[in-house]
């Protein structure tokens, strides 16, 4: 049983990897799109995504804005049917990502995501990344909002 | 017995009430190592006297403080933990001045522990959305004055 429960961990820990390292390696939505369940549930803060079309629109947003992009798990834990991974992500922004133009700047942000896998499909996930730190470097920041106008 | 996850986990826990509950520096710092690197995006945080120095910030910053652990993972030497923290903001934060707004975040921690102490840790957050209930929102540069 706990052989079984491990190797189980050991095969997510792959999915896992493998979904968001190749997604941007091939710049192809079509090998996430085999491990997404239907039904799948994404949250982040802010956000959520219920269902296999809506979550590959939103990952094929982030391979239409930014060229180059790498994905790039620096640790995992897996037990079971979940697994923690943290990662951090490198691209060069040429396509418009919410709402902000190509400043084809090269960015670099961190974050960190836990997904939970049944019968070798993502069902559930939970991310965050540091959305702040991404937003400076396209040339946003944070004003007081009674000081706007 | 126990298993060290366990352990673990109960450090980490026992770590964050002794931040956000009892505020006891004491029993904090007797679970930290003395070469603790705290990593946020953009912050590195060395040493365990600096570390400590950014909690008593922290504590100077939020008042009626609440860390909920809603899910937390642990093997021989990590910990994860997807946590919500809920405050009241009397202190200044970066560069805004007390709101005494109630506010409400999401964020993910990773703890490293060596032999009993906390040797490192990785924490995002939601900074954007902390920000935005602080009263501040984005806007491009050019647009900023």
């Amino acid at each position: 049983m706990a052989n079984t429960m491990e190797t189980q961990a050991v095969e997510n820990k792959k999915i896992v990897k493998k979904a968001f390292e190749e997604l941007w390696k091939k710049r192809d939505i079509e090998p996430l799109s085999a491990i997404i369940s239907d039904d799948i549930r994404y949250h982040a803060p802010g956000l959520d995504i219920v269902g296999k079309d809506k979550y590959l629109d939103y990952m094929q947003s982030f391979i239409h804005a930014f060229e180059n992009g790498k994905v790039t798990i620096e640790d995992q834990v897996a037990i079971e049917d979940k697994v923690y991974s943290r990662y951090y992500f490198s691209g060069k922004h040429t396509g418009n990502f919410k709402h902000i133009p190509a400043t084809n700047k090269m960015v670099i942000f961190e974050g960190m995501h836990l997904n939970l896998i049944i019968n070798g499909m993502i069902i559930k996930e939970w991310e965050i990344y540091d959305e702040l730190g991404l937003m400076h470097k396209l040339g946003l920041e944070l004003v007081q909002k009674e000081h706007m106008h | 017995m126990e298993t060290q996850a366990e352990k673990n986990k109960l450090l980490v826990k026992k770590a964050y009430e002794g931040i956000w509950i009892k505020r006891d520096i004491d029993q904090f710092a007797s679970l930290i190592a003395e070469d603790i690197t705290y990593q946020l995006p953009g912050i590195v945080i060395q040493g365990k006297a600096n570390y400590l120095e950014a909690i008593r910030n922290y504590w100077n910053t939020f008042e009626e403080a609440q860390m909920t652990i809603e899910h937390q993972m642990a093997t021989e030497d990590k910990v994860y933990t997807r946590f919500t923290f809920r405050g009241k903001q009397t202190g200044p934060f970066r560069d805004v001045p007390a709101t005494r707004k109630i506010i409400r975040f999401e964020g993910m921690d990773l703890i490293q522990i060596t032999d009993g102490k906390i040797t490192k840790e990785w924490e995002i957050f939601d900074e954007l959305g902390l920000m935005q209930q602080l009263g501040l929102e984005l806007v491009h540069k050019e647009h900023a004055h």
